[in-house]
Order: C-alpha cells, then structure tokens, then sequence
C-alpha cells in the first residue's frame, strides 16, 4: 500500500556519532531517534530510504566561499588552536564549535539536501525528506547559529535548475536568515518565515519590514511572531499567507523548513505549538501538489523533535499514527506516557489579534506589490497544480478545499486514492 | 554655560559612583569663552590622563596629578607628551638618550631627564601607545574653512568588521577664529555597521579592534580662536588593555559653538538631524543609501545638509536649545539647573527635562529589555558575562546572549546604576513615556539588525533559462530501503499492518513489567531486523538502544559514569575531555554511542521513576537529575521561555579543544 505521492526519505546512520559537545543544544541523536521512531511506525514500508551521498567541497562551494568550504574540511579539534584568526572569521567555537567528524556531518545532511533536490528534479519522487537538514543559518562565509553548510541554499540552488520560481518556507522558530539573506537579492526564490522576532531573540533579523532588496524586492516575507503563539493563531496566519503566496508567486517547487523548536515546551523555543499544529503546516503545504522538499532544523528537547518528525513524515505518507508509541529502543525517553502528541504549551500568548492583523496586513501589502510588478517570467511555467482559495474567515476551509482538491485529483490522474478522503478534520477552524 | 555646565556635570558626577566598574572616561572639560585656550587644551589632556589611568588600574593605584618631581615641581603632562611624540615618541627618545633634552624644553633641568622618563612611563607610555595604534587610522581632520578646522578626538573601539558594534566616541571640535564647537558622540552601532559607519570611520573597519584617539594637531589648533569644549561623556570599557571591547549603548550629544552665526549654528544642528535620519532612512530603505549618505554627511557636511532632510519638530527643537543653551549659556532665559531631587517636581515643558528624559531613557531602555533575561541566563549559566569580555566572543549579535549581556551591563554599571528605578524616582513614572518616545527614534536604530548585503553574502542565482537545465542524475543518493532483491521476510512484512501503534496487551504474564517491556522491544527489533536486511546495518540500528552496552565491561560504565558526576557542566568542567582520556582504546564515535544510547537511557530510566513529569534529558547536566523534587523540575522548566532568547547559546565555548 503506497501514498500515491511517491517519497524520498534521507537517512544516514552515521549522523548518530555526531555530538557537539556537552551541554550543547544541538544534539543529531535526534535524527537517530526520529528515524527509530519511524521505523517503528513501520513507515518505510510507505517510502524509499535513501542514503545521501558525501556532498564533495566543491558542491558545497556552490554556495559557500571555496576559503570557507576549504577551512571547515582542513579542521579539526586538534588543529584549532593554529587558526585563531581564521575561527573568528568564520564564526567557529562557540555556538558553532569544532568537532571531530564536523565536515562528515556536513557532508551528510548537505549531500541528503542536495539528493533530495535533484531527485525532485529528475521527477524520481513527488515529496523528498531530509530530516537532517534545514540548517538555515549558515552564511556564505561563515557558520552562524549550529549551521556550518546551508543546505537548504544548496538545495534550492539546485531546485533552480529546473524551476523558474522556489518558494522556501520556514516554520523554525528561529528567523530563516541565513537563506533569507542568500536570496536577498532574487526574485527567483520567495523566502517566507515565521519566527520569533524581539527580545534580541536570536538572530535578531528577521522584521516584517525586511522584504529584500534590488529585483528580490519583496521577495523575501518575514512574519515575526512573539511568545506563546497558539495552535490556531499560526496555523490561521500561516494558512492565509501561504496560499496567498502560492497563488500570487506561482512557485515551481517549494522547500519546507520543519524546525521542531516552534513545538511548546522546546529548550530553545518559545512557541505553545503541539505537534498537531505544527504537522498541520506541513499538510498545508503538501496540499498544493507540488515538488516538496522537506528538511528538518532547530529543536532542542529531542524526544519532541523524534516525535514530531515522525507525525509528519505519517503526515507526507498520508497516514494517521497512533498515538501509543510503538516498543522501540527509546521508549525511554518518550516516558511517562510513552504518547506520540504532545499537548500545545501554556506560556502566556503574547500575540494579539491586532498585533497578528497587523502583521498579515503588512505582509499583504508586500504581496500585492509583487502583483503589480511581477519580476518573473509566471507565464513560463504554467500552474499544474491547484490553488485552493484560502478564507481565513471560513469557519473550516479544509472541508470545502478537499473536495475542491479531490475534483482536481479525479480529473487530473484516476490514480486517486482513499487516502486523500481520510483527512481528519480536527483543525480548529483554519 | 553655568546652566548646562550644571547639567552635564551631574551626570558626570552621578555615574562614577558607581562602583567598582568607575573606570570611566570622563571627558568633562569645563573652559569658558574667555579662558586660555591652551590652559583648557591642557585641562582636557590631564583629564584624560586622569581618566585613562583610573581606567587601566581599575582605581587600585593612585597617581597624583599633575605629578610631582622631587624638588615639588609639577610635570605638565601635556608638554611632555607632545615634545616627546614631536621627537619621535618614546622608544626613540630612550634609545638615544634624548630624555635630557625633553626635560629641557618641558622647562626643567637636565637632570630631570630619567624622572621625566619614569613619569612617561608612569603616566603617558600606555596611552601614548594606544593612539599611536590608531594613528594609521584615516585622519580625522576635515577642513571647513579658512579659519575653522576641526579637530577632533575619535575614541573608536571596534570589533572586526563585520562585527555589530562600535563604539565611536567622536569628540569633533572645531576650532575657529572666534569659534569653537565641540560634540561628543558616542555611537553604538549595534547592527551590521556597514550601513552606519560614518566615512571617517570606514578605513578602520578592516582592523579587528581599534581604538582611536587622535589628538593630532592639538597643539596647532591653539593657534586660533577660543577653545570652549563643554560636552560631557561618560565612556567605559571593560579592561583597556583587553583587545575585545564592549560596547557603550549611549548616544549623546551636544554641541556648542561659540559666536558662529546663527546659520553654522543651525547647520550643526541640522547634521546632527542629518546623521539620524541616515540611519533612519537607512532602515527604510537601502542599506547602501544610508552608507552613502553617512558618508556624505562626513565628507561634505555642508552640503548635504539639507538633502534629504525630513522634519522631524521633537528633536530638531530639543537641539535648537542645545545649540542655543551652547552659544550662550549664561543666556538668563536657560536659567539654572535645579536640584537633581527636585527634577521631578518640574513638567515636562521644561527643555532641560526634556533633554535629561532623552538622555536618560536613551540608556535606561536597552538596559531594562535585557536585564530580565539576563540575571536568569546567569543562572543558568553559571558563568558571569564578563567572562565572556575575555573572549572575543561578546561582539556579534549572533553570539547574541553574550554580547547583549555585557552590552546591557556595561549601560547600566557605567552610568546609571539601578537606572530605571532612578529615572523613575527621578522624573515620576508618566515621564518614561515621553522619554522613551523621544529617544525611539535612535533606540529603534539600534535594535535593529540588517541584512548584510554584497557578494560575501548572497547566493549566485543565475537567470532562469528554461533550456538550460542540465540533467543531473549522478549522485541522487544510494538506495537503502526497499532492497532490490527482496529477501524472503517479505511474508513478515506483508503480515504485520503497517502503522500500528503499541500492544495494548500481550500474552505476558505481567503487563508492563520490566521483563514484558524489554521483551516487546527486542521483538520488535529482531522483527525489524529479519524486515529490514541489510539496512538494518546502514542505519546502524544494531547500534541503538540499550544493547549498546553488551559491548562494554561493568568496569568500564562505573567509570564511564563517575567521570560524569565528577564534572559536572555546570561547574564548568567538562567530561567528554576526561572521558577520552580515560578510554583510550575506546574511539569517539562509541563513546558518543554509549553516553546516548546507554547513559541517557538509563538517566532517563532512573527519572522516569523518580520524577515522572517535565523531564529534560536535553541538560546534559547532572544537578538537574539529582533534583529529585518536582517543584525544582518546575523551577528549571519555568526559566526556558527566557532562557530561548540566546537561542543557540551554547555554554561550553570554553570547551573548544575539549573533544580532541
């Protein structure tokens, strides 16, 4: 019993030596956990698992300096000491420290990126996974915020070649900048992000009022958010921008950016997501029918972040998981109820409904400039694809968009499948 | 004069209480029109001496000034710096005995020569080399007119150039026949400075810190005019001979001009607007423009004045007075300062206050946002933010947290301690408001941070060209899963529902139990096993779980273990740089697969049982596991909103070399 979208799901098992250090957030045994998590569900029975090959310097330099790209192969924790000037330029040990197998590591999660968007390309797969990336902070020239290699620029980079337009979304609770900024200045790529933005909350970018520069002029969204946003505001505001993004920029392939720090109760976050509300997103974005890349990023409290992924790997695989986690070798750490979601958290929820309107209008403004000037050739790529027409104020707009989607999908292709119709439909009201 | 004098001096007099930390600078110079222009060059000079010396020895050490020689003559300090750098400096003067020379033309004997040596030493040597550092720096000097130059005195401490701070305390005195201005500006510049950093600044950036006090031509300024320098600033820095600055969130300035007419003076003004609106506008709209404009205003000043040029009544009214209280502040209509007590019983009306409101909540602001988030981030830290001054690491917003901290700290130690209290003591609570929204204006620029734009930053996209793609099929990754051959599991497969969720119930006799538990888990893994083939290797899946430790000794988990507890993080210490060294024959790689695999799960086990809600086995820390007690579960819990801002903070920068 396959999804009827076929996916491509990365995983290397030897992300799993990979540690930062003591008491660094950042732990990859969450990938290692997430895929358990995964296979325990039985979920590879729906997909193919791949295993990235090493991303080769040079590849890396296709967005990264070669100097950069050069120095983090060179490296290692014995050798830091020669290279002072040369660490403080790149922005290397401290938040970024330097570890035995980094460049490996590197490599890995870059490399699943980089697959993952050439087998898009190569229409091998409809949907392509790579938990182990999303590393959005990562700058051309040097490390930023646990990010070494943007993969995510890497992949879109790639995605470029055959699509006119890339549409990047960013659900991490930090501010997507470091594709952001790569992208500045393109109207090839539209970046849109939603984050926490003030309070000098890391990276400090990341204003409703940056919107990109020279043709990349309102190409870049950024939706700041503050504490405690809730299920249904984001899912609501995410909802309205998303489709109307989608519908005025016409992308050709979207990236999404599945940051686990948005969940409640995250080390780093300080977001009252549940999973349901952040899965939620990614079955937004899947609805639209296009090539999708989906990667991994922040999230601090793993056992969350293996939770989560895997609700939404089920999500892209079309199938509900239960709630009672399977036996599996870290049970452990899914105690004490050993349950798959995770309740949305209680700190206070700071974003009021004029702030959040606010937000969205502005974003809207920005929108509607792009209209008017279109700085891409839409006509190019014709949309194969169906937009739904989002009312923010519909009482359950996932109801009436199904049925629409389901219309399309008959016409479109009879390799219609149940599954589409088992949507639950517990969404607090878009 | 007498009036804003007062002002200024208050504050200057208010902040070195403060403390320990009073290593200020202050640069108070209080001349007067009439006064000898050279005796208040001097009077300036000694006070930065004085200044500069409290500041390196951290008040521990007193030197007289102007110190003494042994027969009760006094040293002009100024004399001496200057003869000694005309001669060449200090190392020169040494290596060819010229200190008998320099002793002669300072107007003392010769056999003061090795005295006047040590007193250079004593007082001049360290700041002499400090400028002297900075010399190379781009001139500051900018001529303005026949008889107006300027002359300025531009403390600058920069971090390297991408950095997000600067501190530029620019002391820009013009010095005309008749005339003489002099501000003092210390500029923080928070963000990506690209866009702020004034021209006279931009040939800096490429060192990695500078500090710049240029007092060249001093001597030659004398020459014309009235020196009048009144303008108070209160500067600080953590440790001067620390390479790493921190920054001073401070703005201030003043102006002052003699007898300019009424249009330089407004001139003045108006670049001061001029300077803040490029910053301004700079956030609105391109970052280059503000560069541009920056730099314009710096070369041309004059001209550039009023392009561009946006109104904004509050302030270009606040510093009319400014200028005014400047060109004559004997003027009766300023009046005279109260008592600081009683500023409070004064409205708002009231210029002075307005200007002390600006001045204070321009400080206070950045103070109050991040001091909440800043005792609870020590805490958990456990590590004072000064230790971070030691390290490079206070300078990028991206290292955020730290940076911040000492930022914030540094504002409030350095001139109002218990600021908001004070200000609100001060000026009554309502007032803050105002403040605040007087100073926004420049408190906005600061806490905003840009995208840095050029070829170091952005992607190479190249135009979309439908014929261009190239296919690239190679290297699409290696399939793992499903396996071409299939093996003959697949009955297994097939039998099971894929996306079960847990047995509910078992044939077990005791539900739950120890026993069942492990049971089901090494079930489902044998199941998985036999499933999966070889992927089951490739994922190292063998490798996961508890069973790791199947592979390890007893010996060797007790000391695995105890070298843990023995460092905790939280002291500091750091056990993955113990445990390498202990197991030797043990490569990292199943290190990190035991300490995740074993000592985690077992941890995690322990609590479990122990403290079944709001567990964290992300806290590699050890004092959370042996707080046993809920509520000390909650109290750590409670910190995260707060403790999320540093995001990615990590505790352990020291530990860069610890994994080797």
């Amino acid at each position: 019993m396959r999804s009827k979208d076929k996916i491509s799901y990365f995983y290397d098992g030897d992300v799993g030596s990979v540690y930062f250090g003591p008491n660094h957030p950042m732990k990859p045994h969450r990938l290692c956990m997430t895929h358990h998590l995964v296979l325990s569900y039985d979920l590879h029975k729906k997909m193919e698992i791949y295993r990235p090959h090493k991303a080769y310097p040079v590849e890396l330099a296709q967005f990264h300096s070669a100097d950069y790209v050069e120095f983090l192969h060179r490296i290692n924790p014995d050798t830091l000491n020669l290279y002072p000037n040369e660490l403080a330029k790149y922005n290397l040990g401290e938040d970024c420290p330097v570890f035995e197998n980094l460049f490996e590591f590197c490599q890995i999660y870059a490399g699943g990126t980089i697959d993952a968007a050439r087998r898009l390309n190569n229409q091998l797969c409809d949907i392509a996974i790579n938990w182990a990336g999303g590393l959005h902070h990562a700058k051309k020239c040097e490390a930023s915020g646990f990010c070494y290699i943007n993969d995510l620029v890497l992949g879109i980079l790639e995605l470029l070649k055959y699509h006119a337009r890339v549409l990047y979304i960013d659900i991490d609770v930090h501010h997507g900048d470091g594709v952001e900024e790569a992208f500045y200045f393109t109207d090839r790529v539209m970046t849109v992000s939603f984050h926490k933005y003030g309070d000098l909350f890391f990276p400090g970018t990341g204003e409703v009022k940056e919107i990109g520069e020279r043709e990349g002029k309102f190409y870049a969204i950024n939706v700041p958010l503050k504490d405690g946003i809730d299920d249904a505001s984001f899912n609501r505001l995410f909802k309205t921008i998303i489709s109307k993004v989608v519908e005025t920029y016409l992308p050709g392939a979207i990236v999404l950016q599945c940051g686990a720090d948005s969940l409640a109760g995250d080390r780093l976050g300080c977001f009252n997501l549940s999973i349901d509300g952040h899965a939620e997103c990614v079955r937004f974005v899947k609805k639209f029918n296009l090539p999708l890349l989906v990667t991994g990023g922040g999230g601090y409290t793993k056992e969350n972040v293996a939770r989560c992924w895997a609700v939404e790997t089920g999500v892209l695989l079309d199938t509900e998981l239960p709630n009672e986690i399977p036996e599996n070798e870290y049970s452990k750490y899914f105690a004490p109820d050993y349950s798959l979601k995770i309740p949305g958290g209680h700190i206070e929820n700071l974003n009021s409904k004029s702030y959040l309107g606010t937000i969205k209008m502005q974003v809207m403004e920005n929108l509607r400039s792009i209209q008017h000037a279109p700085g891409v050739q839409m006509q190019e790529v014709p949309p194969d694809f169906y937009i739904p027409d989002f009312d923010e104020d519909e009482q359950n707009p996932d109801e009436r968009m199904d049925q629409q989607t389901q219309d399309k999908h008959i016409q479109r292709d009879d390799e219609y499948y149940e599954g589409d119709n088992d949507n639950d439909h517990n969404i607090e009201g878009g | 004069m007498a009036g804003f004098s007062k002002i200024a001096d208050g504050f200057a007099l208010d902040s070195p209480e403060n403390v320990d930390f009073s290593e200020d600078l202050v640069v108070c110079s209080k001349g007067s029109f009439e006064g000898d222009k050279k005796e208040s060059v001097e009077c300036m000079f000694n006070q930065v001496v004085s200044a500069f010396l409290s500041e390196r020895c951290g008040g521990k050490c007193f030197k007289p000034l102007p110190p003494m020689l042994g027969n009760g003559q006094a040293v002009d300090l100024y004399k001496l710096y200057v003869v000694v750098r005309d001669k060449g400096g200090y190392e020169f003067v040494s290596e060819n005995g010229m200190w008998g020379c320099v002793a002669k033309e300072c107007g003392l004997s010769l056999e003061f020569g090795s005295c006047l040596k040590l007193v250079y030493v004593k007082y001049l040597d360290s700041i002499g080399e400090w400028m002297e550092r900075t010399v190379n720096g781009k001139d500051l000097k900018d001529k303005l007119g026949d008889s107006e130059e300027v002359h300025s005195v531009n403390v600058m401490d920069s971090e390297s150039e991408k950095d997000g701070e600067r501190v530029h305390l620019d002391l820009e005195s013009k010095l005309g026949d008749s005339e003489a201005v002099q501000s003092v500006r210390v500029r923080d510049f928070e963000s990506d400075t690209r866009g702020f950093i004034s021209g006279n600044l931009g040939k800096d950036e490429k060192d990695g810190e500078q500090l710049h006090l240029d007092l060249e031509e001093t001597k030659s300024n004398i020459t014309s005019g009235e020196m009048l320098c009144k303008g108070s600033k209160v500067w600080r820095f953590a440790d001067l001979d620390e390479a790493k600055r921190n920054v001073i969130n401070m703005l201030f300035e003043s102006s002052e001009e003699g007898e300019l007419d009424e249009s330089k003076c407004q001139n003045e003004v108006q670049s001061s607007v001029q300077l803040h609106e490029n910053e301004r506008i700079g956030n609105d709209k391109k970052i280059d423009d503000a560069k541009t404009c920056d730099v314009n205003f710096n070369n041309n000043r004059t001209e550039d004045v009023n392009n561009r040029k946006r109104k904004r009544e509050g302030i270009q009214g606040i510093l009319n007075w400014v200028a005014n209280v400047a060109k004559d502040p004997c003027n009766p209509i300023v009046g005279s300062l109260p008592e600081r007590s009683k500023w409070k019983y004064f409205g708002n009306d009231q210029r002075w206050k307005q200007i002390l409101l600006v001045r204070q909540a321009m400080m206070v602001k950045r103070t109050a946002s991040s001091s909440v988030e800043q005792s609870i981030w020590q805490k958990k830290q456990k590590m004072h933010p000064a230790m971070y001054e030691d390290h490079s690491v206070s300078a990028r917003l991206s290292r955020g947290l730290s940076f911040k901290k000492s930022q914030a700290q540094l504002c409030s130690e350095t001139a109002y301690p218990g600021m908001q209290g004070d200000l609100e003591d001060t000026f009554g609570r309502p007032n803050l408001r105002l403040a605040e929204s007087l100073s926004g204006l420049w408190i906005k620029n600061f806490n905003r941070k840009r995208v840095p734009v050029g070829e170091y930053f952005q992607a190479e996209v190249p135009e979309w060209d439908e014929k261009s793609c190239e296919s690239d099929s190679k290297w699409l990754g290696t399939r793992v899963w499903p396996q071409e051959a299939k093996l003959s599991c697949n009955s297994l497969i097939e039998r099971e529902r894929t996306g079960l969720g847990r047995h509910d119930s078992c044939g077990c006799e005791f539900q739950g139990s120890f026993e069942c538990v492990r049971f089901h888990v090494s079930e489902k893994k044998i199941r998985l096993k036999l499933e999966l083939g070889m992927a089951f290797y490739h994922w190292h899946i063998d490798k996961m779980g508890e069973e790791v430790a199947f592979s390890w000794n007893k010996v060797d988990e007790i000391k695995f273990e105890a070298i843990i507890k023995l460092n905790p993080p939280s002291e500091g210490k750091c056990f993955w740089e113990e445990i390498h060294k202990l197991f030797p024959y043990k490569n990292r790689e199943q290190l990190v697969s035991y300490y995740f695999n074993v000592f985690l799960l077992r941890r995690r086990g322990q609590q479990n049982r122990s403290i079944p809600i709001d567990i964290s086995s992300d806290d590699d820390d050890l004092e959370f596991e042996t707080t046993t007690n809920c509520s000390g579960q909650r109290a750590v819990k409670s910190l995260k909103p707060n403790y999320c801002s540093p995001k990615k903070t990590h505790l352990n920068f020291r530990g860069n070399s610890r994994m080797g």
